[in-house]
């Protein structure tokens, strides 16, 4: 059961970079890191600090 | 045409400057319509808290939700359309920007109204870079007024369609207008996505004279991110980006301190507030540099426009703090500072073609664009200083550095090392 998941997810992975090549992998890592970074410093950090402005004021 | 070749496509014949303009102007309208997911999105919060008392706070954790997948995502999402063409990509976000809306129209429940968010932030994003994208490809002679144009039709789109939504929201309920305007401004997106293409090699011009060096070859965002000039943008976009953020969020501060908010101030025949004022020209001064600036580098070079627009912002943040006193002064050179701000959206995506090519020029300058999320999670930092120091004073002082060191560095540290990466390319 295990090696047929196992083999499932390598052959997807095989398909996967027929058509995405590495920098796929790069731009999903960058896009996740920064909105996984971003989540815990609106929720952690920020909230210490009144910032004066809102995200609305965004140009 | 190196860059064309490079693209290792077939080359074809020139496209017509009809046609070019005319995919600059799809990617404009687009612009347009997906302005009002974050401009316009003040004029509802309100209704909302009326009818279910949620609480703003909790209401505007959606438009936090909005910013973060509106500017993160744009890097996968700008890969996707390097890949597939803006065509479909776009023509699904689209849908995407309707769907949000309309969501947004039947949420009963802040869950909803966070999942509405998301899915516009996607669509909003899609947008975003490929029709960035597609301006930064069709115009390699024109690159900085291009993408300054398209931008700008991000921060003016909303401009014509304020009041009609207030006025929607006064007369239907907030509802009406969330449904009706998502869905025409979705339609308005998908029609346009279909006549949206990528150019061929060999479709554009050839680039202008040594004022904008191109690339002999094209980068993959991979090798756009192990180059060191790239962090050097990353770190100037920031720079410029937080001290403009920071130096805005001191505007009512300073104004109230000098008492000077409610002064009639008279420039031009118009009369108002000198507050009220300093922000009423905020987004048409903010929208008006990014093509002119764009336009600018064109000729003159990117770095040496980095550096006169970052050092008039930074020398405009300096000027305003000894001169806010004289409310006359304080619109002006409050002014001068969104004038010399906004062109970031216009230098770097051009810059950051300039340098890694066209093919992944959606991808590329999707990663640099991030910057804008970065910088605005670094200026809520900046109130450490106001409460540390007693007053704005500091804050002032550290905004008007960032921008002078941004100057300084796009020609000590920027111009060399792009011209040294250009070279080994």
């Amino acid at each position: 059961m295990l090696g047929q998941a196992l083999r499932a997810i390598v052959l997807d992975r095989k398909r996967l970079r027929a058509v995405f090549d590495s920098s796929f992998e790069v731009v999903c890592l960058f896009s996740a890191l920064g909105i996984i970074l971003s989540l815990v410093f609106h929720d952690l950090i920020a909230p210490a600090f009144d910032a004066g402005w809102a995200l609305t004021q965004l140009p | 045409m190196a860059m064309a070749a490079a693209a290792g496509s077939t080359a074809t014949a020139q496209a017509s400057e009809a046609t070019r303009w005319g995919q600059l102007l799809f990617g404009i309208i687009c612009m347009v319509m997906i302005a009002n997911l974050q401009y316009g999105w003040t004029l509802f919060v309100s209704p909302i808290d009326q009818k279910y008392h949620w609480g703003r706070a909790a209401i505007q954790v959606a438009f936090t939700i909005f910013v973060l997948t509106e500017t993160w995502l744009v890097p996968f999402e700008g890969y996707l359309i390097d890949k597939f063409g803006p065509k479909v990509m776009v023509c699904g976000s689209g849908a995407l920007v309707a769907i949000a809306w309309v969501i947004n129209a039947m949420a009963d429940s802040l869950f909803l109204l966070y999942v509405g968010a998301a899915i516009g932030g996607v669509g909003a994003g899609v947008v975003y870079g490929a029709s960035v994208g597609n301006a930064l490809k069709w115009f390699p002679d024109r690159r900085g007024l291009a993408a300054g144009l398209t931008a700008a039709g991000f921060g003016a789109g909303s401009a014509m369609t304020v009041i009609p939504i207030a006025n929607m929201i006064q007369s239907s309920g907030y509802e009406a207008t969330f449904l009706w305007f998502g869905l025409g401004q979705g339609i308005v997106i998908m029609l346009i996505a279909l006549l949206l293409r990528a150019p061929q090699a060999g479709e554009v011009p050839a680039p202008a004279g040594p004022a904008v060096q191109q690339t002999r070859r094209d980068y993959g965002p991979t090798e756009a991110i192990r180059t060191p000039v790239f962090w050097v943008m990353y770190a100037m976009f920031v720079m410029v980006g937080a001290g403009g953020l920071m130096a805005i969020a001191q505007l009512a501060p300073i104004a109230n301190d000098y008492k000077i908010a409610g002064i009639p101030v008279s420039i031009l025949g118009l009369t108002l507030p000198a507050l009220t004022f300093a922000l009423t020209i905020d987004r048409v001064l903010n929208g008006l540099c990014r093509p002119f600036f764009g336009w600018v580098s064109d000729h003159i070079g990117r770095e040496n426009t980095m550096f006169i627009a970052f050092l008039a912002e930074g020398v405009g943040i300096y000027a305003l703090f000894y001169f806010a006193n004289n409310p006359v002064l304080f619109v002006i050179l409050s002014g001068v500072v969104f004038f010399a701000w906004g062109e970031i959206y216009s230098l770097f995506p051009a810059t950051c073609t300039d340098i890694y090519g066209r093919k992944f020029a959606t991808t590329n300058y999707g990663m640099l664009y991030t910057a804008k999320g970065t910088a605005s999670l670094l200026v809520p930092l900046a109130n450490v200083l106001t409460t540390a120091t007693g007053s704005w004073h500091a804050v002032f002082y550290v905004a008007a550095i960032l921008n002078i060191v941004a100057a300084a560095m796009a020609l000590l540290v920027l111009k060399p090392m792009r011209i040294r990466t250009m070279a080994r390319a």
